[in-house]
């Protein structure tokens, strides 16, 4: 097998330059079939001889005619005779709009970078005969059949909703009864913004509706459809089935529903279908007059409540009962507002609906409201206030719950039997009963055990423990490394010098004042300077150390002065001159700061 | 092998993320089931509710709602361990101390569990100190391994020395206090009545000679006193197996007075323990 395909290889490689340059380029053009009625379509082909690469170029728009885009393409390579030929085939199907004569001019193509004509071709289409007629009334009739084999309508009570009502609304999937349907494969879907939706439920299923002549299967969903987004919106439904079709290689059309209306027995094919666009205005809530307390209920609606008892004890829970029954929007609907004054404790509601939880549109919804009385006494609840809108009266109404008389009761008082026996002075406890012992209504914090804390086993706690040692460890280290034993070991000479200079000046010790003042202003000079031996510096050589080392004339003549007047006063003897001292001092200290 | 191990750390670590909230949130329904159960007046009921949320999960709300119930039902000594357990989860509330106190007085308690504790030193500031003397220890330690030169001549290192062993050594006593106040409290029980049937309530525990059902008491506590359960070695309670399967532990008066062996039924400890 292998060696065959080297062989075809081979030969493919050793022919075609023979092959494409055996023959000189030529261009034919045709219509095929060349005169077609307007129901019919023909070809429009342009055939390439000589050479098996695409002509470059473009078809002039005729008006009255449709080509086809993309053209179907034919390469072919022949012997004919002895003499190779090759061929290269565009055909486009070109559609009719209008009757007449058309004529696709002479055009210039681009075949391997040579330019060639190709020549003009001409169709005749007639007007339609009575089979075309038949034929197209037939295919219309299917297609209206196919249309009507399934389809979807949607059902609105209203035109328009207000923004944030709810209403109930229907879909419906229209099954044909001859139609082969082995599955709903997609329940229906909104198609469209602006508006939501509860989810599709279980459908309602009804056997023989008639419809355009025919007998139906409908499957009815109903949702409640709440508008969200003022405006105009577009509204449709898509859905698919699966149904059964037989192949047909024969259809004109190949489309398996059309030439065969009953489908029959065969492979499974998808059918989308889709419902007609509606439009749904959505309307904003009007703003005038509209009540304090509405928190957004739209719809007819009553309240109702009820308390689960009338006498309790100061501290124990009582249940609170609201009920708001009609039709409206129930999944949107917060708790109304409790305020029942300082005398109760009031829990956060626990809801609950009872009705068409599909909808959520039609039923009553409950809020349980856990309410603990504070003080003993009879105590009034008032009535709980309600606003909601009115759709279809389009006015903001607001009501009232009924109110409700409680009493409270004190609760017992704790007497102690034993001390009763034993003394009747302690008969009563001296804290009052009705401030202990209230019964939490919410359950607080939650904690998930009792236990101490264990620092001590925590792995954060010894993770802290080791970073602080990393880092204490990481600064001794750096310092350590830093440290420069032969500089301290002149800053520790300079403060004793510091101290030397102190002492002389406190004991009026001029000569030893001097002497340590050039010590030090040697020392500190050799520091700067990195001299090692600071001691045996001359007044000359420290006045060239620091001229080498460019510091300012201001700052060199100060030295100098200092050093001149240390070695002028080091032997004067003349300790009463204290001011003298302290001044030089002074400007010694001065002038040294400038060193560094 | 290590993949395997990761995907099983995800799985279960998303496990608990889910289910947790979950648990919370049927604790919830649950603490308002027993809300309801006591408004209408099944007290009973109510306390089954409370004790089985308890087996997961804990709130101050919880247990002094539980002490109160049990007020009501009048075992004042199961009140004070709730009441208890509501103030170590909530010691700012002052309501529950003077529920505390009223329970204590009904049930005829005399309270010796914080005689001597001066507040500061309580279990509730044991972190604080541990916090207190590890910022102290490690400033001293950064400051003087950061600025401070080795001169030992100077004065001022001398003095700032003593302040900061004076500090680490109080606040290390304060640390002390809190953990004794806290090894304290994990080894603190209350008595109990074995029994909650109304109708077999008692109003003093024996503490027994001998751990033993026939062995006489050696002295008798009020129901709801603090007892203390003496350790062993790895700081877990001592307890003796009876041949009937009945478990005993040592326990002592918090004056460490009376003592004697008490059954596993007979008392409960306030914080989580392993004496069940």
């Amino acid at each position: 097998m292998n060696r065959f395909c080297l062989l075809i290889f081979w030969l493919f490689v050793l022919f075609t330059p023979a092959l494409s340059s055996a023959e000189a380029v030529r261009i034919e053009t045709s219509f095929d079939p060349p005169n077609i009625t307007l129901a019919n379509t023909s070809t429009y082909k342009i055939v390439v001889h000589g050479s098996q690469q695409g002509p470059a170029g473009g078809l002039p728009q005729i008006d009255g005619l449709k080509f086809s885009n993309p053209p179907q393409t034919f390469r072919s390579a022949s012997f004919i005779n002895g003499v190779p030929s090759v061929r290269f085939e565009l055909s486009f199907t070109v559609t009719p709009q209008r009757e007449g004569t058309f004529v696709v001019p002479t055009l210039q193509l681009t075949i391997e970078g040579k330019s060639y004509q190709a020549p003009a071709a001409k169709l005749s289409v007639v007007p339609p005969t009575q089979a075309d007629k038949i034929r197209q009334a037939e295919r219309r009739n299917q297609e209206n059949n196919l249309k009507q084999a399934a389809f979807l309508e949607f059902q609105c009570p209203r035109p328009f909703l207000f923004k944030g009502e709810t209403v109930e609304a229907t879909v419906s999937l229209f099954l044909w009864d001859k139609l082969p349907v082995t599955r709903i494969d997609q329940v229906p879907l909104k198609i469209g913004d602006g508006i939501s939706m509860t989810e599709l439920g279980q459908p309602n299923e009804e056997r023989g509706v008639r419809r355009f002549n025919k007998s139906y299967s409908v499957y009815s969903w109903k949702f409640g459809l709440t508008g969200a987004l003022p405006g105009k919106h577009d509204l449709s439904f898509g859905s698919s089935i699966r149904v059964r079709v037989r192949n047909n290689r024969n259809s004109r059309l190949s489309n398996p529903f059309f030439n065969d209306p009953f489908f029959g027995f065969g492979r499974e094919e998808s059918l989308e279908i889709k419902s007609q666009l509606q439009q749904l205005e959505i309307r904003p809530l009007p703003s005038l007059l509209r009540p304090m307390g509405f928190q957004g209920a739209i719809g007819k609606l009553s309240i109702n409540s009820s308390l689960d008892t009338n006498r309790v004890s100061v501290g124990d829970p009582i249940k609170l009962t609201l009920t708001i029954s009609g039709s409206g929007n129930f999944a949107a609907m917060p708790a109304p507002k409790l305020s029942i004054g300082e005398n109760f404790k009031v829990g956060p509601p626990a809801f609950s609906f009872k009705g068409n939880e599909a909808t959520m549109q039609k039923g009553s919804q409950t809020f349980e409201f856990v309410v603990t009385p504070l003080q003993a006494g009879l105590i009034d609840i008032p009535p709980v206030d309600f606003s909601f809108f009115d759709p279809s009266e389009e006015k903001y109404f607001s009501i009232s719950s009924q109110s409700h008389s409680i009493r409270v009761d004190p609760g017992e008082i704790w007497t102690d039997p034993k001390q009763n026996n034993l003394s009747t002075q302690n008969s009563v406890p001296s804290v009052s009963r009705q401030d202990l012992f209230q019964t939490e209504s919410e359950p607080g914090q939650w904690e998930e055990n009792l236990s101490t804390p264990k620092p001590l086993k925590s792995s954060i706690f010894w993770i802290a423990q080791f970073g602080c040692t990393i880092v204490a460890a990481s600064i001794l280290i750096f310092r350590i490394r830093r440290r420069n034993p032969k500089l301290e070991l002149r800053k520790q000479k300079e403060k004793l010098l510091d101290g030397k200079i102190r002492e002389a000046l406190k004991h009026k010790d001029t000569s030893g004042f001097h002497q340590a003042l050039r010590r030090k202003i040697r020392l500190r000079v050799g520091i700067v300077c990195d001299q090692t031996n600071t001691s045996a510096l001359s007044s000359s050589e420290i006045i060239n150390l620091l001229r080498q080392k460019q510091f300012p004339e201001n700052v060199v003549t100060d030295i100098l002065n200092l050093l001149k007047v240390c070695d002028d006063l080091e032997y004067a003897q003349n300790p009463n001159n204290v001011t003298t001292l302290e001044l030089v001092f002074k400007n010694a200290s001065a002038t040294l700061k400038n060193i560094k | 092998m290590n993949r395997i191990y990761l995907k099983l750390y995800f799985i279960i670590s998303a496990a608990c993320f889910t289910l947790l909230p979950s648990l919370e949130a049927s604790n919830n329904k649950l603490f308002y089931d027993a809300v309801r159960a006591e408004a209408s007046g099944d007290l009973v009921k109510a306390v089954d509710i409370y004790c089985k949320i308890t087996e997961s999960e804990h709130s101050a709300n919880l247990h002094a709602n539980l002490a109160n119930l049990y007020f009501k039902l009048e075992d004042y000594a199961r009140a004070i361990l709730h009441l208890r357990k509501a103030i170590w989860l909530d010691p700012e509330n002052r309501e529950h101390s003077t529920n505390l106190a009223f329970a204590m007085k009904m049930g005829g308690v005399v309270d010796q569990t914080d005689l001597d504790l001066v507040p500061a030193f309580s279990v509730y500031y044991q972190i604080h100190w541990l916090i207190a003397f590890n910022l102290l220890f490690w400033i001293g330690i950064f400051v003087a391994s950061s600025f401070l030169q080795p001169s030992f001549r100077n004065a001022k290192v001398y003095v700032l020395g003593a302040f900061w062993i004076a500090g680490l050594f109080f606040s290390g006593w304060g640390w002390y206090q809190s953990n004794l106040s806290s090894l304290n409290l994990n080894r603190e029980v209350i008595a109990i009545n074995a029994t909650t049937q109304e109708n077999d309530l008692k109003e003093n525990l024996a503490l027994r000679v001998f751990a033993g059902s026939g062995s006489e008491a050696n002295t008798e506590v009020p129901l709801g006193s603090s007892l203390f359960l003496d350790l062993d070695g790895n700081d877990l309670p001592r307890f003796h197996t009876s041949p009937t399967g009945d478990k005993w532990f040592l326990a002592r008066s918090a004056s460490g007075t009376n003592k004697g062996w008490v059954r596993e039924e007979e008392i409960e400890s306030i914080l989580d323990f392993a004496i069940k």
